[in-house]
């Protein structure tokens, strides 16, 4: 009898030998919008990759539709489900570092191993803690926006790249034909997200912002004033009434405009109309030149195991090596550009065939990261209620209302400061 | 006696039968309800680890107290019976002139319907392209063939122009449902009625009036009252179409969803409830003169 037992106690503990030396791996979860599957499978190539890497960390990739991404973060937040890896954009990752859903020590982690270095400086400044002090997330990849040109159509009636103000009003008013449906240039001037962001680059190159680095609003100053008559002016030369992201686009590439305001996802479009290596990029200039941009950045939730944290900064890490961040930025070439200066040169990047065509434009998409700058960063500090004035649309409707709707232009930012200082309150 | 406790009997089997779905109502309808109640006197944080803060009327005040509110609240009132009345009586017009035999009836039932099937965001960019400063077909044919304007109309950016438009797009969009549902119930009434009527002498109007409408008087009270709540609650359309239109759909995103504010959502939910309640409350009662029963 005592045999027996120590036989079967003998065989049990030698079969339960290699389930204790061997550990289940960390399982984490990834949230992305790459939803098209030739897109999933790249990232499941580079999560598989990594796995082979880290075989006691398993990631399980969910895609996500843009148009239900933010409901889908304000859903699992509210609930405490989100997953170890989000994918944000600069404002999402403000709103959830608003609200204790991002672990700022973690990401803090990975952009430290990156090298801060190594990154454009302006996609590092636009994504910093309301203190200046952090990172609301690492960035990965971004798309700027600027003047584009049609350098073709410029140098039929002599004119160049404009670097100025005063070249790009005279350019627009040389073109404005409106009874041919000519235009001088196609910029937004909707109740939309887009107005605020083309409008932030005239302002922000004229020295205004919507706060001072003491969070005061700096709405109804002489420098927004100057900017606001003159984008209402620029706008005098675009198409009539309320135009946004498609009229803007369809404008300059069916070339009834030679300049426009647009992110750099216009490049495959000029591309398919035949006029990509006629194409240029500035940067509007006064007192300094300006950029606008959206930084995509991932986030590692707050609130997981010391395990969990540290699988998710490994793979973030991973994800951030130029190798596989060339993996990633290749997946839409033309739209997202590089924050890593290391990934600008590589040729891995540079030669990719949908991207040749565009090759002369690197250095100024360059320049334009570098220059990123967006209304509510103020000397280092990244005030997180920009997310919800962009969100109630008090820029733009003052816009809308100047343009338009023919206000007045002294009545509409007195409007404006005082909505956005209610806001605040 | 006996009766009595079978009665008693009977009435607690029924309740014992009824109480999954009266639970499965308590918990699908009861408890949200209760719940946003409840948070429309919170601040309500994102993360729910935080903790909500109670501040009393705080939300529903800031409501109150807005301007912009009681102009929504006007604006939707006025579109709200508009595009019920005339969707309403469009539809059932048609489905009065179409209550015949006649070849290719199921293709034009089809077309009628195709507004009503098509998803929104379709109908509502095509109308977007007609009115297109640039390639607009309308603005061709006012601008460029009649010459009836110089400058191109903008026909969403004036408050006006932009309330009819969007009037004109839900009519159409909405009027193939009134239509479906008055076509079903004129198919099932008795023509020998309409025939009795005509022997007594009576006039198209006389015979709608004493034949038709008490037959579909019933389907007409839901009809008004399921689009007075619909259109009360647009978001999409009008939001999609223009910027003009301030209905309460469009206030309640802006003041509330667009800076994550729940409990003041729940706030404006809340009193909009109570306003819709008592507008479908008063078009039943006084409007189309339904008795309880």
């Amino acid at each position: 009898m005592n045999k027996k037992l120590v036989t079967m106690l003998a065989i049990a503990c030698v079969m339960s030998v290699p389930v204790t030396a061997k550990a289940d791996p960390v399982k984490i979860q990834f949230m992305h919008q790459q939803v098209e599957q030739e897109r999933q499978e790249v990232v499941q190539t580079i999560i598989d990759e990594f796995q082979a890497e880290y075989p006691d960390i398993e990631v399980e990739q969910i895609p996500v539709n843009e148009d239900d991404y933010d409901s889908k973060i304000v859903a699992l937040g509210g609930s405490g489900t989100l997953p170890a890896i989000v994918e944000y954009s600069q404002d999402q990752a403000k709103t959830s570092v608003a609200n204790q859903f991002t672990s700022l020590s973690a990401v803090q982690e990975v952009v430290d191993a990156v090298g801060v270095d190594n990154y454009y400086e302006g996609s590092l400044e636009v994504v910093k803690t309301e203190d200046g002090a952090g990172f609301v997330g690492v960035p990965l990849c971004g798309w700027v926006q600027g003047i584009w040109v049609n350098t073709a159509m410029l140098e039929e009636k002599g004119f160049e790249v404009p670097t100025t103000w005063d070249d790009v009003v005279a350019i627009a008013e040389a073109f404005y034909d409106p009874d041919n449906k000519m235009y001088g240039i196609s910029l937004p001037t909707s109740e939309s997200a887009f107005t605020e962001q083309v409008f932030s680059q005239f302002a922000i190159s004229n020295g205004a912002n919507i706060f001072d680095a003491d969070k005061n609003v700096t709405i109804n100053t002489p420098e927004m004033k100057e900017a606001v008559e003159f984008y209402r002016t620029l706008a005098g030369y675009s198409m009539p009434g309320s135009t946004e992201v498609a009229d803007v686009k369809d404008a300059f590439v069916s070339q009834r405009a030679p300049m426009c305001m647009y992110s750099t996802y216009i490049l495959n479009a000029v591309r398919e109309a035949g006029f990509a290596e006629k194409l240029a990029l500035a940067l509007p200039t006064k007192k300094e030149p300006a950029a606008y941009g959206c930084i995509t950045v991932l986030g590692i939730a707050e609130g997981m195991s010391e395990e969990e944290t540290s699988a998710a900064v490994t793979f973030v890490k991973y994800l951030m090596d130029p190798a596989h961040n060339i993996e990633w930025l290749n997946m839409a070439p033309g739209g997202v550009q590089p924050v890593l200066k290391a990934v600008s040169d590589d040729p891995a990047f540079t030669e990719l065939e949908a991207r040749t065509a565009f090759k002369e434009l690197n250095d100024d998409i360059a320049v334009a990261v570098e220059n990123l700058q967006l209304f509510g960063v103020v000397d280092g500090k990244n005030f997180m209620e920009m997310g919800d004035i962009t969100n109630t649309g008090i820029i733009s409707k003052m816009m809308n209302n100047v343009i338009v709707q023919q206000a007045d232009v002294d009545a509409e930012l007195a409007t404006a400061q005082s909505a956005v200082e209610g806001l605040l309150q | 006696m006996k009766t009595k406790k079978r009665r008693k009997g009977d009435a607690s089997f029924a309740y014992a039968l009824l109480s999954p779905s009266l639970l499965l109502m308590t918990l699908l309808i009861g408890y949200p309800m209760i719940y946003n109640i409840v948070i429309s006197f919170q601040k309500v944080p994102l993360n729910p680890r935080l903790g909500s803060e109670f501040i009393g009327l705080k939300n529903y005040l800031s409501v109150f107290r807005d301007p912009t509110f009681y102009h929504s609240v006007l604006i939707t009132l006025l579109f709200t019976m508009t595009v019920t009345i005339l969707s309403t009586v469009l539809g059932l017009a048609v489905a009065v002139f179409l209550n015949r035999e006649f070849v290719g009836k199921k293709l034009v039932n089809g077309i009628i319907i195709l507004s009503y099937v098509v998803p929104s965001v379709c109908l509502i960019f095509s109308w977007r392209y007609m009115f297109n400063s640039i390639y607009g077909i309308v603005n061709y044919v006012v601008v460029d063939l009649l010459h009836i304007t110089k400058e191109v109309p903008l026909w969403f950016d004036r408050p006006v122009s932009a309330f009819v438009l969007v009037t004109i797009f839900c009519l159409w969009r909405f009027f193939p449902y009134a239509y479906m549902s008055f076509n079903a119930i004129l198919t099932s009434i008795d023509k020998t009625l309409y025939e009795a009527a005509d022997l007594d002498g009576a006039s198209p109007w006389e015979s709608f009036m004493a034949v038709t409408f008490p037959a579909i008087k019933p389907t007409l009270v839901t009809v008004v009252s399921l689009r007075t709540i619909w259109v009360f609650y647009i978001y999409t359309e009008v939001y999609l179409l223009t910027k003009q239109v301030d209905v309460l759909g469009v206030y309640l995103y802006d003041m509330a969803f667009a800076t994550h504010d729940f409990g003041k959502a729940a706030a404006i939910s809340i009193v909009l409830f109570a306003l819709i309640f008592a507008l479908v409350l008063f078009i039943r009662r006084k409007v189309l003169v339904v008795e309880d029963e």
